[in-house]
């Protein structure tokens, strides 16, 4: 399992656009992805999910990620969050 | 007999008139039965439940694929294909299940509503308003679990106003929008899905209008500029109406080919038109009447809005917001502009004798660099995303530009520091403090342009308060004084080559747009309802009637005969 955290670079927070790319990277991939902050926790694959989490430019979350992929994946999480992948 | 005639008053979102008759739409909506289940029918209930979502997600994806040819529904569509598949919504309804013992669409029913009521409690008006989406799928997929299918769909069978407590998503996407004269909701605002759906399609509408059951209904008339709604008209009142809707599309479609057109004088020169805003999303407008940009836009309403200010997160995602919207085009940003007149959240102002001569706008915010240097790191922050424009209201002498400046520049080095992208933006000013106008040569080398604000300068020239029945005629921007201070400021200008535009009620009005663009001015900034017509003004419009204009113009001493005159120019126009 990898945790880690990252701040969030999308000038409208995890809102929107990032959370449908976000939530397209998880069905993607084969590890569980998991999101949290003060305001909870959730399964990446989760569009209603991360959105509650109401994530703020330049707030932070904790990411975890688990399964076979888990490296490829931290990969592409830190591209994402980093604001390089585009959909 | 005819049924009585009654007058309910709501708010327009959507201009034109409709009249017709009025079909009640009830959403039939599907309340829970309020029972519980047996621990043997938890197994067969998860299994009911995955069965109506993924039914509501198949019939779901065949609407988009098959009868969706606008953006907008489209995208809401799509948001619910994704919701009907949402592991946190999956999870609350097999929770409830299990463990509550409901049944499947009561499950549905209750953890979209859970949801719904966690979103209706979110900071961002988006997402608020994105909890009738969730009620909406909750709707879809219950009537599934009860073997309805196609629920949210509105069949018409003739032309009508449509009269309902809230327009869903999806039943606005599926409306067979030939068939609808009209809306009348009794929830929603001007940003809600209808009224935004309503002026996309130029369909009249009204929201905030309760009519209560009992109360029989023929035909309506709908007035979507005013927000009046008359049940059962008179026969007069719906002659009328009628005359004024015919003359109303008549006169719209007349206008309609300006929407691909640029403002132009007879002589091909081109005038700037731009819009007035007060919310991100207004600023599509801009592309729908083929404007040149957001002239103005009021960030006040961001602050009234919300019980605390909005942090510098959410103002850089508004602006931001409203740039990308325009896809390049210029937005002018104006800090807020408040005073004791109007209580905002977050920000308890003294009572002031004179609040329009008190602390307000400029003056208030300077007075509380906390709050302003959040929105002016804001706007720095978001100048990078596209033209923006900043500019600061009622300034009154050179001092206080200064000082604004150097606050702006002050969060501009925090940033630096702080290792944040920025930009700073062209910086302009309202003139609307007679001071101001009068001595406009002093801020030529101080700022990149001026927007004249006609409201507030009529009434400090005139000494008339506008909000005093008694004293608001008095307030009339055809007064020759008024009209001196204008033309200085707009010749001032010109001379110097600084870009001047007009964002004040003056603007867009017909009569004075032919005087203004005599004495020189350029761009407009206007509701963008208003655009069209202006265009049309302007394009009958040469420079040899602009120059007789103005001098015969300068030869009158009062308002009253000066608005005779443009009228009857008016008139003339209208003849040939």
């Amino acid at each position: 399992m990898i945790k880690k955290k990252y701040k969030i670079s999308f000038q409208e927070g995890l809102h929107a656009r990032p959370a449908k790319m976000l939530v397209g990277i998880a069905k993607e991939v084969q590890s569980k992805i998991y999101i949290s902050n003060e305001h909870g926790k959730s399964d990446a694959k989760s569009m209603l999910g991360i959105i509650t989490l109401q994530a703020a430019f330049g707030t932070e979350v904790v990411v975890t990620i688990e399964g076979a992929d888990e490296v490829a994946v931290e990969k592409r999480l830190e591209d994402f969050f980093s604001g390089e992948e585009e959909a | 007999m005819p049924k009585k005639t009654v007058i309910y008053k709501g708010i327009g979102v959507s201009d034109g008139i409709a009249t017709g008759p009025l079909i009640r739409y009830e959403s039939e909506q599907l309340f829970q039965k309020g029972i519980k289940i047996a621990g043997a029918a938890i197994e067969e209930q998860k299994k009911q439940a995955e069965t109506a979502m993924t039914d509501a997600r198949t019939e779901l994806k065949k609407m988009c694929s098959e009868q969706c040819d606008e953006k907008l529904s489209k995208e809401l569509l799509e948001i619910q294909i994704e919701l009907t598949e949402d592991p946190m919504l999956v999870e609350k309804i097999e929770d409830l299940i299990d463990q509550e013992c409901y049944p499947a669409d009561d499950a549905i029913l209750e953890a979209t509503e859970q949801i719904a009521l966690l979103f209706e409690q979110m900071d961002d008006e988006y997402y608020r308003s994105r909890a009738a989406d969730i009620r909406d799928i909750g709707q879809r997929m219950a009537g599934h679990a009860r073997g309805i299918a196609g629920r949210g769909t509105v069949q018409l069978s003739e032309p009508a106003v449509i009269y309902t407590r809230e327009v869903t998503p999806s039943e606005a996407a599926h409306m067979d929008k030939s068939k609808i004269l009209g809306f009348v909701t009794e929830r929603g605002s001007p940003t809600s899905h209808s009224a935004i759906l309503a002026r996309t399609l130029g369909i009249p509408s009204i929201v905030g209008v309760i009519i209560p059951p009992q109360e029989e209904v023929d035909t309506v008339v709908v007035d979507g500029k005013s927000g009046i709604l008359y049940l059962n008209p008179s026969k007069e009142q719906l002659t009328k109406a009628k005359e004024k809707q015919d003359i109303q599309l008549q006169e719209q479609k007349r206008l309609e080919k300006f929407k691909e057109m640029n403002a132009c004088m007879r002589s091909g020169e081109k005038i700037e038109a731009y819009i007035n805003i007060s919310q991100s999303d207004e600023a599509d407008e801009v592309f729908t009447v083929g404007a040149d940009g957001v002239g103005l836009f009021r960030t006040e309403f961001l602050y009234m809005e919300a019980d605390e200010f909005p942090s510098e997160e959410k103002q850089v995602a508004i602006y931001c917001d409203v740039l990308k919207r325009l896809n390049g085009n210029p937005a002018v940003i104006r800090t807020l502009d408040v005073g004791g007149d109007k209580q905002i959240g977050g920000l308890s102002l003294p009572k002031e004798e004179n609040p329009f001569l008190g602390c307000r706008a400029i003056r208030l915010c300077l007075n509380k660099p906390d709050v302003f240097k959040v929105q002016l790191r804001a706007i720095l922050r978001a100048s990078c995303t596209g033209t923006l424009k900043l500019m600061f209201p009622m300034i009154s002498s050179v001092e206080e530009l200064l000082a604004a400046k150097e606050l702006l520049l002050e969060c501009a080095k925090e940033l630096e520091q702080e290792g944040l992208a920025y930009k700073v933006p062209a910086i302009g000013i309202m003139v609307e403090v007679p001071a101001v106008a009068a001595a406009i040569e002093l801020y030529i080398d101080l700022v990149d342009f001026f927007s004249i604000g006609t409201n507030d300068l009529c009434q400090y020239a005139l000494a008339a308060d506008r909000m005093n029945p008694a004293t608001a005629h008095l307030c009339d921007y055809f007064n020759p004084a008024v009209l001196r201070l204008i033309y200085h400021t707009i010749q001032t200008a010109n001379n110097a080559r600084i870009e001047v535009s007009m964002c004040g009620e003056m603007a867009a009005d017909p009569l004075a747009i032919p005087l203004l663009l005599s004495m020189g001015l350029r761009r407009f900034s206007m509701n963008s309802n208003a655009i069209l017509g202006f265009k049309d003004i302007v394009s009958d419009m040469d420079n040899k009637a602009c120059e007789k204009l103005l001098s015969d113009i300068w030869k009158i001493n009062n308002a009253k005969e000066i608005r005779k005159y443009l009228e009857k120019i008016k008139n003339d126009q209208e003849k040939i």
